[in-house]
Parts: structure tokens; sequence; C-alpha cells
């Protein structure tokens, strides 16, 4: 049904929205909202945002892999990234942090049958506690904060929007056809002009609310199209783990949108490059 | 108007460094919060923000040659404000601490912090008194943190020093004088500030330096904590060399 509707797109002048992008649209709406507001809330409501986000990827990740025994690792897994949420929010140093990240990740291991039961188990746990870690550590960075945050939420939407829609319209080679068969070049540039236009424009907004970045213009832009690059690459890279693992949507959670690591694999990617660069700049000064 | 602030600004670099200029700055950050909710944003982006005025106002204090600089950060009252605020503020003294102590230590400043040790967590102690033996012999800039402080307490707490060396036998109590108050506070060793400067147009000295701003310049300053920079820096310096500072007697400056 939605087939029929895509190809009848492109000849009709005005189309008529898809139901499927219409959901899409709504869903996004709704996802955005949350994510703004706990943002903008902060403390244990944001953190705990996070820590929902990532105990859902990473049920996603150990059922598409099918880690087995199945629920006892994802319990150890899941309390691990609760307890890295608590002590984030206990403000408990370094040390302490990665020693309950590293017994959480052995016990998983431990608990796992066999070896490829344990990599993906012990590669999902770590996958889940970047998205479930860096955002709330970005929003209390002394020179990142709420904008640091608001810059990698919209470089990552302004990639998503801008690489489906010009992708669409303009067409063109493709990007990586053997993973994900929709996917243009066309789009690839589009995401990324649109990431550091958004990018400058975060940046810009900030100012004028007195807030600032502690980069130039240019270094906003380079990493915008860095962190553009960085998000349309987690994205390919989830879908040639599905066509690994030979499932379509991670999971049905998100209506529209399949599971939650569908939606945020280019903002996965962002938090590690961001997380890169902090510690980066953590172990050098 | 351009060519004024072009000739007085050299002036206050050069020509006054050491005569006309305070030693001891003392600052009370005000308005952080006030700052945020100016601007819908939330209160703890105040508080971040205050952090990069902090850094703006040392480097400042280091341009201008003043050699001690204090800053109020997180009062004793602070603690009746909510939970979550009492926990930004000191996640935030501990982050300026854990992410600044470098760079500050290769300024050649001096860190020293006066306030209550006692009753804080034991990690923000641990971090406090790191800082401090780290930077113990720079010779730079003495950067002042008041934590937990409370001019009052202070006081109380160098009566009961005193009173337990009484008590003991080591100090007879006709020996007490102005000095030896001071040099039981917190702030021993350090000039008392010349010049106490608030910010967000509060006048009032809120328990702080209680004993040590007895003959101290004040500017109040209508802009917020997050929004004082180096301009605003140099205008209550400017302000406060146009002040005549008498001391109780007639005229410092002419005697």
């Amino acid at each position: 049904m939605v087939a029929d509707r895509r190809s009848s797109l492109p000849s009709s002048p005005k189309p008529a929205p898809s139901k499927e992008l219409t959901t899409r649209i709504l869903s996004a709406l709704v996802m955005i909202a949350a994510a703004l507001l706990t943002a903008y809330w902060g403390g244990w409501p944001f953190a705990l945002f996070w820590l929902a986000a990532g105990i859902a990827i990473l049920l996603e990740w150990t059922g598409m892999t099918g880690v087995e025994p199945r629920r006892p690792v994802q319990g150890i897994l899941a309390l691990g990234l609760a307890v890295l949420t608590g002590l984030f929010l206990m403000d408990a140093g370094m040390g302490l942090f990665v020693a309950a990240g590293l017994f959480f990740l052995v016990a998983g291991v431990l608990v796992a049958r066999g070896g490829t039961n344990r990599i993906w188990s012990a590669s999902g746990f770590l996958y889940a506690a970047l998205i479930v870690l860096v955002p709330p550590i970005v929003r209390d960075h002394l020179d990142l904060g709420i904008l640091g945050l608001l810059w990698m939420f919209a470089v990552v939407w302004a990639t998503d929007i801008a690489a489906y829609f010009t992708g669409r319209s303009l067409g063109g080679p493709k990007l990586c056809p053997p993973i994900s068969p929709k996917k243009t070049w066309s789009g690839f540039i589009g995401g990324i002009v649109a990431a550091a236009a958004a990018g400058l424009l975060v940046a810009w907004g900030g100012e004028r609310y007195g807030l600032s970045l502690p980069f130039g213009l240019l270094g906003i832009t380079i990493l915008s199209v860095i962190a553009s690059v960085a998000s349309q690459l987690g994205d390919l890279g989830e879908s040639a783990l599905k066509r690994h693992c030979d499932v379509k949507d991670s999971s049905h959670l998100i209506p529209g949108h399949g599971g939650v690591m569908d939606r945020l694999d280019g903002f996965w990617a962002v938090c590690l490059i961001v997380a890169t660069v902090l510690l980066t700049i953590h172990f050098t000064a | 108007m351009s060519g004024e602030a072009k000739r007085s600004a050299p002036s206050l670099a050069l020509g006054e460094v050491g005569e006309g200029m305070p030693t001891h700055v003392a600052i009370i950050m005000d308005g952080n919060g006030r700052w945020a909710a100016q601007r819908g944003l939330p209160r703890f982006e105040g508080h971040r923000r205050g952090v990069e005025a902090i850094r703006r106002a040392v480097r400042t204090a280091g341009d201008l040659g003043i050699q001690y600089l204090t800053v109020y950060s997180f009062s004793a009252e602070n603690w009746r404000r909510p939970a979550q605020e009492v926990s930004d503020l000191m996640g935030l003294l501990k982050r300026f601490v854990r992410h600044d102590l470098a760079e500050l230590h290769s300024n050649n400043i001096r860190v020293r912090i006066i306030g209550e040790r006692e009753g804080l967590a034991s990690d923000i102690r641990m971090l406090l008194d790191e800082a401090e033996q780290l930077t113990k012999s720079n010779t730079g800039l003495t950067l002042v943190i008041a934590f937990n402080y409370g001019g009052r307490q202070e006081i109380v707490s160098a009566v009961r020093a005193l009173a337990r060396k009484v008590k003991d036998g080591l100090l007879d109590p006709a020996e007490i004088d102005m000095d030896t108050v001071a040099a039981a506070l917190d702030t021993r060793g350090i000039p008392d500030p010349d010049l106490v400067i608030r910010t967000s147009g509060e006048q009032r000295v809120s328990n702080f330096l209680t004993w040590q701003t007895a003959y101290s310049e004040f500017v109040f300053l209508p802009c917020f904590w997050p929004d004082f920079d180096e301009a605003t820096f140099r205008a209550a310096i400017d302000e406060y060399c146009r002040r005549d500072r008498r001391f109780g007697g007639l005229s410092a400056r002419a005697g």
C-alpha cells in the first residue's frame, strides 16, 4: 500500500502525504518535544529519559543479535545502565564510574553463552551506555551546556530531514546500495549542508541568548560537517547490523520509525564523536 | 567617546598598577539565577555562565596586576535553597576546580579556599585541599574562593579557637588585639579587600568578609554576574580609583 502511494508521488504535482509519512512526522514531533522538554528540565528527568532510551536500545540490540540466555543478560546489563545513571546523578568520580561499568560489562559477558553471544552482549552494553551518558554529561559540561546539546540535536535532525527530502527529490547515484538501497549521494550532501546551516543557526541563536560554544564559526561549521557525516555513517552502520541480523526494524516501539535504535543511530554516532573529543581533551589537558 | 575609552584603558594598565590600584578585590557574584530566568533558560545555565565569568575575572585581575581576588561563590546561607540548586552549585564548583585547576596552576595562580569545611562531602573537601596544596608555592595572583563561607561563622570559629588557647593557658586574654583575631580567621595572611564589587544591583554585604571589609570601598553594579566582563571590571576599578579613601582619618592620600 505504501509502495503504491510512493509510485504515484513523482507524477502528481501536489502529492498528498502518505499515511506512513504522517505517522512518522507525528511520532518524530512527540519525541522531539520529549527530548527538548527533558533537556530543558535537566537533572534526573533528563537522565531518566536517556536511561529509558538506552535500555530500549539494549533490549533491541540483544534481541536482534539473538544473545542467549536473553533475559538474564538483558537484566544484568539494564541494571548496569541504571547504576551508571545513578552514579552520574550522584556526581560520583570517574574511578567509580569506570569500575561499575566494567563490573556489569564483565558480568554480562560471563552470563552470555559462547563467544559470539559474549561479543554482542559487551558491544550492546557499550553502545547503550554511550547514549545513556553522553547527553547528560554534555548538558552539565562547563563549556557545552544546553547549547552543546541543542547543537547535537539540531545537526542530527537537520541531517535526517534534509537527507530524506533532498534524496527523494533529487535522486541520483546511490550511496551504498549493498547496505541501504534507498540512500543517495544527493541526500548525503544535502544532509551535510543542512547540518552545517543548523549548527550555525544554533550558535547564532545561542549568542542572542548570551550563550556561546567554545568554537569559532569556522570550528562550528567543521564540527557540524563531521557530525553530519558521522550521523549518516551511524545510520548506515545500523542498517548493516540489521541486514546482518536479517531484520527490517530494530523493533516496533516507535510508530512510523521502527525501533529506538533506528531513530537514534545517527545521534549515537554524534555522541561517539563528542565523547571522543571530551576524553581527548580530558587526557591531554 | 571612543577616544576617551582609549585614553583611560592604558592609564589603567600601565600608570596605575601598584599605585592607586586595589591590591585585593573581592566580588559577590550575584544574579546567575536571574540572568537565566530573564532569558527563559534553565537556572543551571546561569551558574554555568557564571563560571565563565569567574574565568574572565581571573584573567582580567591578572592583567590589571591585582594580587588578590576573592570570589564569593557559595555562602553558608545558600544551603536553604532547594536541594537541586544546592547540588547544582556544588557540582559546578567541583567541576570548576577539577576542570580549571591545571590551568590555574600553570598560570602561576595560588588558590585559597575560605569557609567551613566541616559538613562538606568528603570528595569536595579532598578537591579543595588538593587545589590549595597543588598551588601552594605559586607566586602570581591569589584566587580566594569563598565556599560555604559566612563572615559571622568565620568570626565565631576564630573566637572559639582563641578561647581554646586561653583555656589551655597558651594565650593571655589581655594580649588579644586586632592582629590576633585577624590571624585566627580563614583569611590569615591575606590583606583586607580594598574593593568589594557586588553584581545584580543588590546593595547588601550578605555576611561576606564581615571583619575584613571594615574599610573597604563598595561598588554595586547593575549587571548580573554572567554578564560581568573585562569592561565592567575595569569600570568598577575606575570608580574605585576616583574614590578618596580616608580609613577614618582625614585623607589617606594626603598623609
